[in-house]
């Protein structure tokens, strides 16, 4: 009710004035979620700084960045499409056909091989986009066809492991750039900051976010909805196949079988970094520093010796608690989400 | 203001909580990874273990045959395990050399996608030994040796078991593990290639897999019973586990004793089923034998020894004739 006249508010009016663009940031929860999901990194890193020796050097942080970047890829297009209100199932798989596509056009030189693997992963969204929108299939259904079909082609093309012939790319991308940062860091950086850029700063952005909160609305009012899923989507499968060629490269090597546990993760990120699965919101940096949290906590419980049994308990409860932090509205009664409108919309209607 | 305050307050609860979850978590199994014994043969050797997951009968009393083998030894040990995701096996890599172990055993998800890691540990000059799972040859030349079991060994032996089951000629069919795997890819050609040899008048009439489950073995089974009818005289399932899945489909059909099986491992279901006839054989791999001589391996390059280049586990066939004298380890 009060989400529909905020934004066709939000939409139609031309220019932003300081007071807006706070308002729709906290409405969206592009200025808080980051705050909740930096909270849970700063807990998880003191925590695991006093408890594991060698957590806080720079060679772990660093490795831990480094293997961050192809989930934070995969996670930073999911943030997108659950903005619009929908999701994407089929990412961990596209992942792995990216890579196996990658490896197996590196002998046709790089260049080539990255635009194949990019080919792929543009082309796996476009059918989710595409069947979500023309057909009319809820993207729960058709983004799981799309796994399904991703996974089966890579055991086409690659029943088992393949091993690459670029190991000076592999050791290309782990070269050092000063105490933390490497090659692979760096890209995904770059990755995120824009990726944070086109959703948070840009018309696209708001009209995403719009997309979400109010699909019909956003039709009314001239925006192209199906557009919007459909380039959603492409950019979700096109980071997807970008995490896919960064895994591959890391390994000099591609497996139907790698990255099975990036879809989860990337789930859990989006939601502790202010995605709600209705749509309308999220925030870039929000699911990255989420996603860094996650995997961080991982990495201490594994230097501490955690069994794989007890960690995953843990990941389940700090998920769980972090989402409890992240939405009191739906527990114990606390209407807070609903003294945030009240708050927001005073400064909207002025 | 609202939202300032209550945000701060409810970040405050998040970490109270998380913390406490992490502590009792965090002690719970904080003895393991540190028991030095001091004045022990390996003292202050540490050694960090990279298993591809030990949410796996089989592995998990692997992983426990090295913790036992450790504390007796007094090596200090960290286990990691990867869930048989190469990327996070490449991850808990690099984060075990940050902790700088005097060497590490890898039990590879795979055994191509590993290699970017030995190199790696080349670099830092700690010690790799492989077990339980080979390197490509690419990453032969980057560790200190292999301890574990001889896959195609294995599968040849499998091979032996099912010629003694149905003889020189006949129909099967190949039950096979998780897709990719080096144990899938290489028990499968260590048995073609031993029938091929041996007994070049069976056929092999298809093979799927069901990725070392249970349950998926049971209707692969099934849906090959239908298929093949009469036709299929035995089934070769690549581990214990889908064997048992196998004999569940047979007695199913009511054709228990006339489709024969053949496991591998040496598993408690595997011996079971030999007792209950509805399993021919078996060629057991011991992961107590298999951790154990991780660590030990592991323990001398450690100390600067040096290592033959492979010690293989010893493959011993178990049909109905000799199940008693044996007992199954996982």
């Amino acid at each position: 009710m009060t989400v529909k006249s905020e934004t066709a508010a939000v939409i139609d009016r031309p220019r932003f004035t300081g007071g807006d663009i706070i308002a729709s940031s906290l409405r969206s929860g592009r200025t808080t979620a980051p705050l909740r999901s930096l909270g849970l990194l700063v807990i998880i890193f003191a925590f695991f700084s006093i408890a594991a020796p060698n957590f806080f050097s720079t060679t772990n942080v660093s490795s831990l960045l480094a293997f961050a970047v192809p989930a934070a890829m995969v996670a930073v297009g999911l943030t997108f499409v659950i903005a619009l209100g929908e999701i994407d199932l089929s990412v961990a798989s596209v992942a792995a056909l990216s890579g196996i596509v990658f490896i197996q056009a590196q002998p046709q030189g790089l260049l080539v091989a990255f635009i194949a693997t990019f080919a792929t992963g543009v082309a796996c969204g476009l059918f989710t986009g595409l069947a979500t929108t023309l057909l009319g299939v809820p993207s729960l259904v058709s983004s799981l066809a799309m796994l399904f079909i991703a996974q089966g082609i890579a055991f086409v093309l690659a029943s088992q492991p393949i091993t690459g012939t670029r190991l000076d790319v592999t050791i290309f991308f782990q070269q050092p750039i000063g105490p933390v940062l490497n090659v692979r860091i760096l890209l995904g950086l770059a990755v995120v900051v824009a990726a944070a850029i086109i959703l948070g700063l840009t018309p696209l952005g708001r009209a995403l976010y719009a997309r979400g909160s109010n699909p019909r609305g956003v039709k009314s009012i001239g925006l192209p909805s199906k557009s919007l899923v459909i380039g959603a989507f492409s950019a979700s499968g096109l980071l997807a196949a970008f995490a896919g060629s960064i895994i591959a490269i890391g390994l000099n090597s591609a497996s139907p079988v790698v990255g099975g546990d990036l879809l989860l993760l990337a789930i859990a990120a989006c939601l502790i970094g202010g995605s709600r699965l209705e749509g309308g919101t999220g925030s870039v940096i929000g699911t990255t520093l989420a996603l860094i949290a996650l995997l961080s906590l991982q990495s201490g419980m594994d230097q501490l010796g955690v069994s794989a049994y007890i960690q995953q308990v843990v990941r389940g409860a700090v998920v769980l608690i972090a989402l409890l932090a992240a939405s009191p509205a739906s527990f114990g009664g606390i209407h807070l989400a609903s003294l945030r409108n009240r708050f927001t919309r005073t400064h909207t209607e002025r | 203001m609202t939202i300032f305050t209550s945000k701060k307050a409810r970040n405050g609860i998040v970490a109270v909580v998380a913390t406490a979850a992490l502590a009792v978590a965090g002690c719970g199994t904080g003895d393991s990874p540190s028991s030095n014994a001091p004045g022990a043969a390996g003292d202050n050797v540490k050694v960090a273990a990279l298993i591809s997951g030990t949410n796996v009968p089989y592995l998990a009393t692997y992983a426990d045959s090295m913790q036992k083998k450790a504390d007796e030894l007094g090596v200090e040990l960290t286990v990691y395990s990867a869930d048989f995701d190469a990327n996070k096996q490449a991850q808990q890599f690099s984060q075990a050399l940050t902790s700088k172990p005097s060497a590490i055993v890898v039990a590879a998800v795979d055994a191509t996608s590993i290699v970017p890691s030995l190199l790696q540990a080349k670099q830092a000059g700690i010690p790799v030994v492989a077990s339980n799972t080979g390197v490509s040859a690419d990453g032969q030349a980057l560790i200190a040796g292999y301890t574990g079991p001889d896959d195609l060994t294995q599968g040849a032996e499998c091979a032996k078991l099912m010629v003694e089951a149905i003889g020189t000629t006949g129909k099967i069919a190949m039950i096979e593990g998780a897709l990719g795997t080096t144990a899938q890819t290489n028990r499968g050609k260590g048995f073609v290639d031993e029938l091929r040899k041996s007994a070049p008048g069976i056929e092999i009439l298809d093979q799927q897999t069901a990725s070392w489950d249970k349950d998926k073995a049971r209707s692969v089974a099934a849906n090959f019973i239908t298929r093949f009818g009469d036709d299929l005289n035995a089934i070769f399932a690549q581990d214990d586990t889908m064997a048992s899945g196998a004999a569940q489909a047979i007695a199913d059909a009511g054709k228990t004793g006339t489709i024969k099986v053949v496991g591998l491992g040496g598993s408690k279901q595997g011996f079971d089923g030999i007792k209950d006839g509805s399993i021919y054989g078996t060629v057991i791999q011991s992961p107590v034998q298999d951790g154990a001589l991780a660590i030990e391996a592991a323990q001398k390059v450690g100390s600067g020894q040096t290592i033959d280049a492979t010690k293989y586990l010893t493959p011993i066939s178990v049909t109905a004739d000799n199940v008693s004298q044996h007992t199954a380890e996982w």
